[in-house]
């Protein structure tokens, strides 16, 4: 039972990332929040996205929200600024090349939250889908 | 007497994709008949960046807030506060810093018009003391959340009644959330395993066991040896480890410190005029609270979306319809 889990992706929100120099440096993946309210950006206490069974731990993503980015492990401390529910952070995954149009991608993201009455170690909410490189869109960076 | 209102975190599915926005969740609940609203200010904040962000607000969003409160016509009950203690990696915040928390809020309810504001349940009431001060200056009530697994009887609970009447203070009391009053597993979570194919007539006699006080134990070994599925097994398990039945009559101690009650339903079914939540027990406490005259708003706290948001399930839950029959249900049982 994870909240807002069928919410969290839309697998059209998944874009190939293009460089200043034309080059194609990763991959953008729009989400929602895990859970019902929004939260100081430190509560954050996991993301990782894994394309087959390639794995991005969250120290190698950029977290945008509000059009402001964010890295780990500066994200931590960051108390005042907040994810707001309903408001899609973009994460910046650094896969050289992006999606080549070729085969399609298995797709696998976990968040997990430092919810005060949860678990003591935070569990993550996790989604699975499957990405078409040659149906996806781009986004200039 | 006994008042409606709703929570607009029962709009939280509405309010997530985009079919409401703040203003839609207001006029969608007074529409019900109900009277107060219950906000939770992090989920639908009056503002947010690039202007205030919550715990701030500018005179525009406070005068956003306004303007509903003028065209709507309803009365601000509760503000739910949540002091995150785990705040920052690796500590938890020192009470210093959750009395902070409690003051930024007690301080936003209390802009926003709200007599009363929700403490979670796991707040220790050492906090809770120590801002007393606080709230009486603001004139805002810090009511903390009686939710499972914490039942009536619970030393903590009786502890927070004691402080309350130690200090001789409205600005301390007792928020009871209904699902104190459920049994088993819930309707929701009942119906969800049924639209994904469990066995309706194995959810049933599960669910009748658990009306007779079956235990979970007892539930789980019918439900083990009569072919149950593992999703049937873990609802059963992950209930066990939440859900303890309070007994209504043990709410007639603490009414004269109980401020506020959270409604929380997750299914209310229709059977010709008969409108009932198949796993709370409203009927008791309610018919209890008329009996003592007392006086407070009943705030419906709808939860049973959370139980259909699994990537693979395809049922999509109507929270407006579900609110509004809980509202009836409400209205039929308080008899106004």
């Amino acid at each position: 039972m994870d909240i807002n889990q069928k919410y969290l992706v839309n697998p059209a929100d998944v874009k190939n990332v293009i460089g200043r120099d034309g080059n194609r440096i990763g991959v953008e993946i729009e989400m929602h929040i895990p859970y019902y309210r929004g939260i100081a950006l430190s509560l954050l206490d996991d993301l990782y996205v894994k394309f087959n069974d390639t794995v991005f731990e969250k120290e190698k993503l950029v977290l945008t929200i509000d059009g402001l980015s964010y890295t780990w492990p500066q994200i931590e401390t960051v108390s005042t600024m907040r994810w707001e529910y309903g408001t899609k952070a973009k994460v910046f995954v650094p896969a050289d090349n992006g999606f080549e149009p070729t085969r399609t991608v298995r797709v696998e993201l976990g968040c997990a939250i430092r919810i005060s009455y949860a678990s003591r170690f935070a569990q993550p909410c996790v989604v699975y889908f499957t990405v078409d490189p040659c149906n996806m869109t781009t986004v200039q960076y | 007497m006994v008042k409606r209102g709703i929570s607009l975190y029962s709009y939280q599915q509405m309010y997530l994709t985009g079919k409401l926005d703040l203003e839609g969740c207001v006029k969608t609940a007074v529409d019900t008949g109900a009277t107060g609203i219950e906000l939770i200010y992090e989920q639908m904040p009056l503002e947010r960046y690039p202007d205030a962000v919550y715990p701030n607000i500018s005179d525009k969003g406070l005068g956003r807030w306004k303007d509903l409160v003028d065209k709507y016509r309803f009365t601000p009950t509760c503000m739910d506060s949540f002091i995150d203690v785990r705040l920052f990696k690796g500590r938890a915040l020192y009470m210093q810093e959750q009395c902070q928390w409690m003051e930024q809020d007690l301080k936003l309810a209390s802009k926003l018009g709200f007599s009363c504001i929700r403490v979670l349940a796991m707040v220790a009431p050492e906090v809770i003391e120590r801002c007393i001060p606080i709230a009486e200056y603001y004139g805002v009530a810090m009511g903390q959340e009686i939710h499972p697994r914490f039942v009536l009887t619970d030393r903590r609970v009786q502890d927070v009644a004691e402080m309350a009447r130690k200090h001789n203070t409205k600005f301390v009391g007792l928020i009871p959330d209904f699902g104190i009053f459920n049994i088993g597993v819930n309707a929701a979570r009942l119906h969800a395993l049924e639209t994904m194919g469990e066995s309706p007539e194995l959810l049933k006699t599960i669910n009748e066991m658990f009306h007779n006080r079956a235990s979970f134990a007892e539930v789980e070994a019918y439900a083990q040896t009569n072919g149950a599925s593992a999703k049937i097994l873990e609802a059963i398990r992950s209930s066990a480890r939440v859900v303890r039945y309070s007994e209504p009559e043990e709410l007639t101690d603490l009414l004269d410190v109980v401020i506020h009650f959270h409604g929380k339903c997750n299914r209310i079914v229709q059977d010709g005029d008969r409108l009932y939540e198949p796993t709370i027990n409203y009927e008791e406490p309610i018919a209890l609270l008329k009996k003592a005259g007392w006086d407070g708003y009943i705030s419906t706290e709808f939860e049973g979306q959370r139980h259909y948001h699994g990537q693979d399930c395809p049922y999509e839950c109507d929270e407006v319809e579900q609110v509004r029959l809980h509202q009836k249900m409400l209205a039929q049982l308080i008899g106004a």
